[in-house]
């Protein structure tokens, strides 16, 4: 049995495995490991969270000893579009709608061999680039209000002054102006900016949120209750 | 027993108080007669006075007795001539005696008690004596019938005393033993309830204090079987359920060990992985088997709602059929469908009725050997559906017939089943309130029937 086409597609991905049975987890790091793949590995849920940026693919076991994978899945989703495929073994029919209703692409149940799990993660992959992955984020300047965002000089002006902005601040408003107009969530600001979709307690974000609004006033940055921010035009 | 222990409990009271009111009656009975007797005594001694007395006009006393009391009376003298008589002879049996005892000084003594039923009439006597000397008799007929009329009534009063007294022992009895016996009821129940396996309430503790620490002792003993009935139930599906993970483990190594197995291993991986696949399919049978169980335990104990679905049987059976065909066709089998009455509908769920059909389809067709016919029927028994699987293979002896539903039994031959297929169809059914039964087929094979209740409703 080759899979060539599949090992091809599978080779230079980042996979993050969250598996707590350290017998499946190193079976799965070293067969992914053949396949091309790198592989993070992680028990934990939480640590999941924070170690997602960046990443291909999620491997998700349900059964974690901090916390239940639907809720690590659903937090996930909150802040990034990253394929999931939930590996676990509950089987019945009720915990595979719930795991696919929470945000997985695919839903695979223990023991499963070799052949269908690398299948499957192609056909993940492929139904991601079918719809264009991510879209690619509009290059050049942004315009919101009085404020004009440009990314790739990494220079904000207002007013046509350029306006002095710490890296943090920098990076909030550029991963809001990238999907100006769309409400983008809390924990997808905290993945991009800290590379960890946990929220927590946290006020740190809203404290920078705060900075930017002193700095550039005027700017159309609302806040979406309950959820996160949106950058008008 | 509590019927014994009443009619004992009744009949001793009935002896004791038979004990206390045969004297009572008897002894009422000897009072009114002692009564009547010295009432009569007192009037024939001034009966006795008055004749006495010279120039008396006898015959106008005797009559005038005779108007007031309506008894018969004679004065004799001492030679036993008659002075004066009204109502009463010389010549009537026994006055003639009592009228000479008299005469001699012999009063008659009346000693027989008058009963309720005496209508007779008891003579008195008296000597008449004037200055000592007996001068004459005084004979006086008593008439008892009023007195023994009072005997009755007394007697009446003693009998309703009795019947109160019998009633209230019987009542008491009754209290008595169903106080013993209620507690037993609730005991037989629980035991009833837990033979069959339904977690029914405990046994009411009550009654006796011995019944007491043998019902709240029996209620423990219930908690502790039920406990580990639960256990062993949920260890088979908490088992299959922490071997998977290492089950997984292992499959992904030996997958990823395929593009290294090269010459002469090639055989030996090619047997662990049929091995493996054989663990893998026993422990999702095991599973399986697990869930159907909790699905009947949960019956059994009165949670499950399984009235609302339903399923067309007929759709099932063509459906699966057609699933199955290329197996037979593959083994030079033939699969038949027949049934009179079409359009059945069962209480089950799909998925579980075609897991129902599935079972017994595998079954036969694994067993039932090439060139034979497989047949399944459906038909209707009453208010269920018996869904029936035969083929005409070579079948089962008797003494594996009954056997052959239980868990991992397999047949002699048998290498690759994990005898818990038939188990697991039982559990389902039975999950819904059906059974299974193994039986020789009529055609010469095996023959699963399956009955399952019918659904209302047609879909």
């Amino acid at each position: 049995m080759r899979f060539w086409p599949t090992l091809l597609s599978i080779s230079a991905m980042q996979v993050l495995l969250v598996e707590d049975d350290e017998g499946v987890a190193s079976a799965l790091a070293e067969l992914l490991g053949h396949a091309g793949a790198s592989v993070i590995r992680t028990g934990r849920g939480a640590d999941a969270l924070h170690r997602v940026k960046g990443c291909d693919l999620v491997l998700l076991d349900l059964g974690l000893p901090d916390m239940d994978g639907l809720d690590v899945l659903r937090t996930l989703r909150r802040a990034s579009a990253v394929p999931v495929i939930i590996m676990t073994a509950r089987d019945s029919d009720g915990a595979v709608v719930l795991g696919l209703r929470a945000g997985a692409d695919d839903y695979l149940v223990k023991p499963v061999r070799k052949a269908v799990l690398l299948a499957r993660i192609e056909a993940v992959m492929r139904r991601l680039r079918r719809v264009g992955g991510d879209a690619p984020a509009p290059s050049g300047p942004v315009v919101a209000g009085p404020v004009t965002i440009d990314r790739e000089c990494r220079v904000v002006k207002l007013a046509e002054v350029p306006q002095p902005l710490t890296k943090t601040e920098f990076q909030i408003l550029a991963t809001l102006a990238a999907r100006q107009g769309e409400a983008v969530s809390r924990e997808e600001l905290m993945l991009e900016v800290w590379g960890t979709a946990v929220v927590g307690r946290s006020r740190s974000l809203d404290f920078f949120i705060g900075q930017i609004r002193a700095k550039l006033a005027g700017l159309p940055l609302h806040t979406v209750r309950g959820f996160g921010f949106r950058l008008d035009t | 027993m509590g019927l014994r222990v009443r009619v004992v409990l009744v009949v001793l009271s009935l002896l004791a108080i038979a004990a206390l009111a045969v004297p009572l009656a008897l002894s009422l009975a000897d009072r009114r007669t002692a009564a009547l007797a010295a009432e009569r005594g007192r009037q024939l001694a001034a009966l006795a006075d008055s004749a006495a007395t010279r120039n008396v006009p006898l015959d106008r006393l005797v009559d005038r007795y005779y108007e007031v009391y309506g008894e018969g009376l004679l004065v004799v003298d001492s030679n036993g001539r008659t002075l004066a008589a009204r109502g009463l002879d010389t010549s009537e049996p026994g006055v003639a005696a009592a009228a000479d005892h008299a005469l001699v000084d012999a009063p008659a003594s009346w000693s027989t008690r008058i009963l309720p039923w005496d209508r007779r009439r008891e003579l008195a006597a008296a000597g008449v004596r004037r200055d000592g000397e007996l001068v004459g008799a005084v004979v006086l007929a008593v008439d008892t019938t009023v007195t023994a009329r009072g005997v009755a009534t007394g007697w009446l009063w003693v009998a309703a005393g009795c019947l109160a007294l019998l009633m209230l022992a019987a009542l008491v009895g009754r209290a008595l033993t169903r106080w013993v016996l209620r507690p037993l009821d609730g005991l037989e129940r629980a035991v009833a309830e837990m033979t069959e396996g339904v977690a029914g309430p405990p046994a009411d503790v009550a009654g006796p204090p011995e019944l007491r620490h043998f019902t709240s002792a029996f209620n423990t003993m219930a908690q502790v079987v039920r406990a580990s009935l639960d256990r062993q139930r949920r260890l088979i599906a908490d088992a299959s359920h922490q071997l998977r993970n290492p089950l997984a483990a292992v499959r992904l190594r030996a997958d990823s060990l395929d593009d290294f197995v090269v010459g002469e291993g090639r055989s030996t991986y090619g047997s662990m992985t049929a091995e493996l696949d054989r663990l893998e399919n026993l422990l999702q049978q095991l599973l399986r088997l697990a869930r159907a169980e909790e699905v009947s335990g949960s019956r059994r104990v009165g949670l499950a709602a399984t009235a609302a679905e339903s399923t067309n049987l007929e759709d099932v059976i063509a459906e699966r059929m057609a699933f199955w065909e290329p197996v037979a066709d593959g083994q030079h089998q033939r699969l038949h469908y027949h049934s009179d009455h079409p359009g059945l509908a069962v209480q089950l769920a799909r998925h579980d009725a075609e897991q129902l059909l599935d079972v017994a389809l595998d079954n036969a067709l694994r067993y039932a050997g090439p060139d034979t016919s497989v047949t399944v029927s459906t038909m209707r028994a009453g208010d269920a559906v018996e869904l029936i699987v035969s083929d005409d293979g070579s079948g089962l002896p008797d003494e594996d017939l009954s056997r052959a539903a239980a868990r991992f039994w397999r047949g002699h031959d048998d290498g690759a089943g994990t005898g818990l297929g038939l188990a697991i169809a039982g559990e389902i059914a039975a999950g819904h309130g059906g059974a299974i039964s193994v039986e020789r087929a009529p055609e010469g094979g095996l023959l699963v029937r399956f009955r399952i209740p019918a659904a209302s409703v047609t879909t």
